[in-house]
């Protein structure tokens, strides 16, 4: 393609979509005003192009499945907490069915790719050798990966850097995409990662180890007065730690020893988190006299091992940040690793099913056991072969086990998260995980990445996990009724009342942030600490409503509240629409969650002092309620023309009405 | 003597760039790290990075470069600033600045330079993490490091 400089009439939006077609090897571009428009952009747009361009039949490993890598109106502007990029296409990882689902990402891909000039990327087809993409504004070249291929992905994005100067931002596979493992990761920087979905081997599958951009072009604004105003008063709302209460501290000790220090995950974010951390100089424990530097954040937390908690194995933080940079550098997703496949791994050994990984006995106090682990799932050796089919499958493949896995796994192939019963370090007890497991029997994934919003807000700011700076339960839903509509969505004693909506009202949000795209564990902002009713504010601004004023400060675009949030249903149902469509998705699929959520949860609510199981029939009220306020047949799961036509989607009611899977009016 | 002075310490940058789309935004309207008079030069693989912006120096090889006194102090003899009716856009600022703290902006067509938005840094604003601080210059408590540590 000829160099051309950016130019732009849209506020917002670049107005263009990159295609890149890896078979062919064509590259051209893709008008996206009349997608941004109706979808808002990143999750959105999307959706509509695999509503579009997904027929039913492609799987994850077809050239035909498009690897879809957006930004958002937001991206790229100087909107706080505005840098994570969305990666969307038919997932490898997604269990049973490959189905079409997303994984979200940070580091500073997606405003650079927004100052190059596109909305999105979207890459269909399979080139014959190793190639990486290589964009620089207007100039885009699919270019040799030959030498980088088997490289791990620090490595590989050192070599891109000295190629093309430090200044560009890479998304770069491993070993493990390579070798189309279902949880292969996409990785940018050191710890930054598309984890869950496995669309690393996506990557691998179209031969196509990298993405590198550049971009020197701009981002308009349309209001920039007001865009200016309320992002910094945003900005200063939310200025506590990573969205919850009380000051983020460094350990004084790591900072002496290891140079611990603030370190974002993504670009724009304007707090002190106490998550993110960056490492420096970490000695090596398996690999003797090498030294690691790096981020270290979120799940990675887990690997060296949290006393007195189920994942309390002994590897200390020398060895746990090693293992977390190895796992990194092969491009394996922490998460299935750490909240599936090692307690999975663990349970079969303590069963007697397996006692060693060919000749290596199973210890997790050990880190060799972790390194090997790794490396035999990396590489698909021995059992790793099964392993790198996510914790999962590999119980099937293996043939042992399964009721090990179940514990572990609530969903669609993923490991659980704010759930209360799978996942033993993210503190939730009934009724709060009700909420979550609507969240997950409707999505098609672990809903969390984008949906913290009711479970972690609620236990995060409660004083049952923030004793000093924390707010009590009658405050929280006290807050919670003006987002909700009701104290008993999120009171402690609610039992099942009210929790459809909120899973609902989740559901729009999470769209929302995915799209614009905004990061998930600030918004939406509920709870404050810094106004007298603790309901979050700024200017004349309510928090739940921060995402829609930038929004329409940032693009001009003259809608109410009320259309913006129909923007993010509208979403919401053409994803449902696709799986319904090209997988079957209905009500018996979405019920597979039940069996997970009625074990007994693993912490108690304190006010009920006994610890709580799914009571099926209630759950199925509740999701009968939810079907109910999404405008879909409670009876099979279907969306119906009625609320599709509302949302302006009668193309889509005629397509499923077609292939008889619309719900009755 | 100094007035206000803007510091940066790189211990305490976490690598947001808010600075550099809040400063793009305050001066052109929109966000381009093209149109920002400040730098992060930020690589993931390093423990620290510089900020490169005009630290207002006393003197001024790029006012003095300058063929037609464009670049011009500003009253209170605090910051810098460009005067475009005088400019010539011939480069020549870009040239003199030890630092690499003159930039051109291609979208606007012209050198730029930090002016500290006229005594207001936008950027200081949003730096959660005090990496970016503005002050006197005869505050020393402005100059002790890693100040995000706190």
């Amino acid at each position: 393609m000829a160099a051309t400089t950016t130019t732009s009439t849209s506020f917002g939006w670049t107005g263009r979509i990159l295609r890149v077609d890896l078979s062919t090897g064509e590259i051209w571009t893709q008008p996206s005003m009349e997608y941004n428009l109706r979808y808002i952009g990143g999750r959105g747009v999307g959706a509509r192009l695999a509503w579009e361009e997904i027929s039913p039949g492609v799987g994850a490993f077809d050239p035909r499945n498009p690897l879809m890598i957006f930004a958002g109106p937001l991206t790229g502007t100087s909107a706080p907490f505005s840098g994570r990029t969305i990666i969307m296409g038919v997932s490898p990882q997604s269990y049973p069915i490959e189905w079409f689902s997303r994984s979200n990402v940070g580091g500073h891909f997606g405003p650079e790719l927004k100052w190059a000039g596109y909305d999105g990327i979207a890459i269909t087809g399979q080139a014959e050798r190793p190639r990486y993409l290589f964009i620089e504004n207007g100039r885009v070249e699919l270019r040799d990966a030959g030498e980088l291929w088997g490289l791990d992905t620090y490595e590989a994005q050192r070599r891109l850097m000295a190629a093309h100067g430090k200044s560009v931002r890479i998304l770069s596979i491993g070993p493990a995409g390579e070798r189309l493992s279902r949880i292969a990761i996409i990785n940018t920087e050191t710890e930054s990662a598309a984890g869950q979905g496995g669309f690393g081997a996506v990557m691998g599958h179209k031969r196509l180890k990298a993405i590198v951009v550049r971009g020197t072009g701009q981002v308009h604004i349309a209001r920039p007065a007001l865009f200016r105003q309320r992002c910094q008063a945003i900005a200063e709302e939310a200025h506590a730690p990573l969205g919850w209460p009380g000051p983020a501290r460094l350990d004084p000790e790591k900072v002496v020893k290891y140079g611990e220090r603030f370190h974002v995950c993504t670009q724009g974010c304007t707090v002190r988190c106490s998550e993110c951390r960056w490492y420096d100089r970490v000695p090596g424990v398996v690999r003797k006299g090498r030294i690691y530097s790096g981020q270290f954040h979120c799940a990675s937390a887990l690997f060296p091992g949290v006393p007195g908690t189920f994942y309390d194995w002994k590897l200390g933080f020398e060895a746990g940040f090693e293992l977390s940079t190895i796992c990194n550098e092969y491009g394996l997703n922490q998460w299935d690793i750490l909240f599936g496949i090692v307690p999975w791994l663990r349970d079969c050994r303590r069963a007697g099913l397996l006692n060693d990984l060919d000749g290596i006995p199973i210890d997790p106090d050990d880190p060799h056991f972790w390194a090997e682990l790794l490396r035999r799932i990396a590489l698909r050796e021995g059992i790793g072969d099964a392993l790198a089919e996510g914790g999962r499958r590999a119980p099937d493949i293996l043939g042992f086990g399964r009721e090990f896995a179940d514990e572990y796994y609530a969903a669609w192939g993923y490991a659980g998260h704010w759930d209360g019963h799978g996942n033993r370090i993210n503190e939730i007890f009934f009724p709060f995980w009700l909420v979550p497991a609507l969240q997950w029997a409707m999505d098609t994934r672990d809903p969390l990445s984008s949906g913290h919003g009711y479970a972690q807000n609620i236990m995060t700011w409660s004083k049952h996990l923030s004793p000093q700076a924390g707010l009590d339960w009658e405050t929280i839903a006290d807050v919670a009724a003006r987002v909700y509509g009701s104290r008993r969505a999120a009171h402690i004693r609610s039992g099942y009342e009210d929790k459809a909506f909120p899973a609902f009202w989740h559901g729009q949000r999470s769209v929302i942030k995915d799209s614009l795209l905004v990061d998930d564990q600030i918004f939406p902002r509920i709870y404050s600490e810094k106004t007298p009713d603790h309901f979050a504010r700024a200017l004349d601004m309510d928090g739940p409503a921060f995402e829609y004023h930038m929004f329409t400060a940032a693009t001009g675009l003259n809608i109410s509240e009320a259309e913006f949030e129909r923007m993010a249903e509208r979403v919401f149902n053409i994803e449902r629409a696709v799986l319904v469509r090209n997988n079957g998705r209905d009500r018996a699929m979405d019920e597979s969650v039940i069996p997970y959520f009625a074990k007994v949860e693993w912490w108690t609510n304190p006010e009920l002092g006994e610890r709580q199981a799914l009571d099926v029939e209630r759950f199925r009220r509740l999701m009968d309620e939810y079907y109910t306020l999404r405008g879909w047949d409670p009876r099979t799961g279907w969306p119906t023309r009625r609320r599709l036509e509302e949302l302006g989607l009668r193309d889509i009611a005629d397509e499923l009405e077609r292939i008889g899977r619309l719900g009755p009016a | 003597m100094k007035g206000r002075i803007l510091l940066f310490d790189a211990a305490s940058c976490t690598g947001c760039l808010s600075c550099v789309t809040a400063c793009s935004m305050h001066h052109v309207d929109a966000v381009s790290p093209a149109s920002a008079r400040i730098h992060i030069e930020f690589d993931p693989f390093v423990n620290r990075w510089p900020a490169v912006y005009c630290r207002q120096c006393t003197a001024a090889p790029c006012a003095k470069a300058c063929p037609v006194e464009a670049i011009r102090l500003d009253e209170r003899g605090e910051y810098w600033y460009v005067d475009y009716e005088r400019c010539i856009g011939c480069m020549l600022c870009i040239d003199a600045c030890p630092l690499g703290a003159m930039f051109y902006d291609p979208h606007h067509d012209q050198v730029i330079k930090c002016d500290t938005c006229g005594g207001e840094p936008a950027c200081v604003k949003v730096c959660a993490t005090q990496a970016l601080v503005w002050g006197d210059a005869s505050d020393r408590s402005l100059y002790r490091k890693q100040k995000g540590r706190r």
